[in-house]
């Protein structure tokens, strides 16, 4: 699929998904949608009626409570039935949880949601794929707030020392986190500077912009892991969402439902 | 007991070659034969054990079956989320083994005393969870890794209580036979139980003594046989006495109906003392030496 209609049927997908379930980190999810819409629909070797072919390229969403988007991505490129994304979250019993699970669900690598994890996994994922001599790439998406944790840096470090350039970081920038501006909780500088010096290939991009996306996403350096930051709003894509925090966990309904859905409709 | 289950996984290697060795920086004259039969296979990660243990779940997740070495704490209780949701919930392929198992590297201080691993890796399901006493156990109980496709942990010392036993079989492992109580101990303070028995032998009482190199998962049914042939049962552990081969044994008692012996636990107490020594020093202070737990024992039957 075209990775710009599927990032818009994401967007449709995950804004009744978490106005149905009545929570979701709604502003995560739409600023990694066009990210992971252009990994799916440009990038990744995929295949959807054999998840687990040995050949794909493997995608970790480290920030694991966006993982509604991927939920929808993967359902969008029929891993599963559509129809179950009305099941998100429910309170009845349901397999896709609000932080993102692999249980059950076809097309889903690792379960994650504690931050911080996810990037170490994808690098050992990457590392398997080196001793083994596999043409696999793998992708790690975490957020610049996940960027607070200890063992991205580990992680990165480990990547860089092991040339691994298998292996891509794209940091979902969007300057936010869970109490607010990142800038105030915890400032990190600048990440570029930092990720490069830590060994990795640093590439900076419009996080929404698809053609730059998905340059640096194809882009691999010899013996260097990739680090992508990509600049993204919170809440992209929805007028009274984006780059309001308010939306970090909550959810729309009835009226705002319909403009927001009116919105995505018209890009 | 240490080089010999790195020894163990070098042998297998040689024909498993999804095997593979990460270590936190730790195991210098020990690993070294690993890395030099496989140095492909082989990766310090530098010190930075919470990348380590998710990544080991990484290369799992592809095939591998990742062996982990370090120090006791720091490849469990600093990384008990990544093993919890990495490796426990994620049931993979990953072998941690630490060392230094209870209060080993005595001196070195409280930091480096393994003493809650015990405990909080039992919570984790899909574990397999092992503290040898001697190296015949440690063997076996590397074996058992490298049998298993789910994830084990092993607590190790430099060196294992000498006793001659690599003819008894069974978990747990009859040391020594007797009759009306019995002592059930894990790891190496095995060597402060069967002191505890030889005090008691000296005025007649023959006290059985069992070690427990598996502390999880316990056959239930077995284990409830052999309590229920005695009139008293102790347990013994270097560890706190709060959740582990204790616990694990009242666990199975606490339901039974009807006629059971009574279970007194002994391990560290739910405190820490300040000052430092080697490991007899140590049992010594914490009371859990032989000559403490006699006495104790004394006064309960």
């Amino acid at each position: 699929m075209d990775s710009k209609k599927l990032a818009k049927e994401i967007r449709k997908d995950v804004l009744l998904m978490t106005s149905n379930a009545g929570a979701g980190h709604i502003g995560s999810i739409l600023s990694i949608t066009d990210i992971v819409a252009v990994l799916y629909g440009k990038i990744m070797n995929i295949f959807p009626k054999d998840p687990k072919n040995p050949k794909r390229d493997r995608f970790i969403l480290s920030k694991g409570h966006a993982g509604a988007c991927v939920y929808a991505c993967l359902a969008e490129l029929g891993f599963f039935d559509k129809a179950e994304l009305e099941n998100y979250y429910s309170p009845n019993g349901t397999k896709l949880s609000g932080h993102v699970t692999h249980k059950g669900n076809a097309g889903v690598e690792f379960s994650t949601g504690s931050l911080g994890h996810g990037v170490s996994v994808a690098v050992g994922m990457a590392l398997a794929g080196k001793m083994d001599k596999a043409p696999y790439r793998v992708f790690a998406l975490a957020g610049n707030g996940e960027c607070n944790e200890g063992s991205i840096w580990e992680a990165v470090a480990f990547a860089s020392h092991n040339k691994l350039d298998n292996f891509t970081l794209i940091v979902d920038h969007n300057k936010i986190q869970s109490m607010g501006d990142s800038d105030k909780i915890l400032d990190m500088g600048t990440y570029a500077e930092k990720f490069a010096s830590f060994g990795a290939y640093v590439m900076e991009v419009d996080g929404h912009n698809h053609a730059e996306l998905a340059t640096a996403l194809k882009t691999r350096k010899r013996g260097q892991p990739a680090v992508v930051i990509a600049h993204t709003v919170k809440g992209k894509g929805v007028s009274f969402m984006e780059n309001n925090n308010l939306y970090h966990s909550a959810c729309v309904k009835g009226d705002d439902l319909k403009k927001a859905l009116k919105e995505i409709e018209k890009q | 007991m240490r080089n010999s289950v790195v020894q163990t996984i070098v042998d297998k290697a040689k024909t498993d070659e999804s095997i593979v060795l990460l270590t936190g920086d730790l195991g210098s004259n020990c690993l070294e034969i690993f890395e030099n039969a496989y140095p492909k296979r082989y990766f310090n990660c530098g010190i930075a054990e919470q990348n380590m243990l998710s990544m080991a779940s990484g290369l799992a997740m592809e095939g591998k079956k990742v062996f982990i070495y370090s120090i006791g704490n720091f490849n469990t209780l600093r990384v008990l989320e990544q093993i919890r949701n990495d490796v426990s919930y994620m049931n993979l392929d990953v072998n941690i083994i630490s060392v230094g198992a209870g209060m080993e590297y005595g001196q070195l201080g409280f930091s480096h005393y393994a003493t809650e691993d015990i405990a909080c890796m039992r919570t984790m399901p899909n574990f397999t969870v092992m503290n040898p006493a001697t190296k015949y156990e440690a063997v076996e109980c590397a074996k058992k890794m490298l049998a298993t496709k789910t994830p084990c942990y092993l607590a190790l010392n430099k060196k294992g209580v000498e006793v001659e036993d690599t003819k008894i079989s069974g978990n747990p492992r009859l040391i020594k036979d007797g009759k009306g109580i019995a002592i059930f101990s894990s790891g190496a303070i095995l060597k402060e139980a069967l002191e505890v028995s030889s005090i008691f032998e000296k005025s007649g009482i023959n006290m059985a003594v069992y070690s427990m190199p598996i502390v999880k998962p316990l056959d239930s049914k077995n284990i409830l046989n052999i309590l229920s042939k005695y009139d008293y049962v102790f347990t013994l552990e270097e560890q706190t006495v709060i959740g582990g081969l204790g616990s694990a044994l009242a666990e199975i008692l606490a339901p039974v109906k009807g006629k059971k012996p009574p279970l007194h636990m002994f391990g560290l107490n739910d405190e820490y003392i300040s000052t430092v020594g080697n490991r007899d020093y140590l049992r010594k202070e914490y009371k859990i030496d032989a000559k403490s737990i006699a006495s104790k024992i004394k006064k309960i039957f």
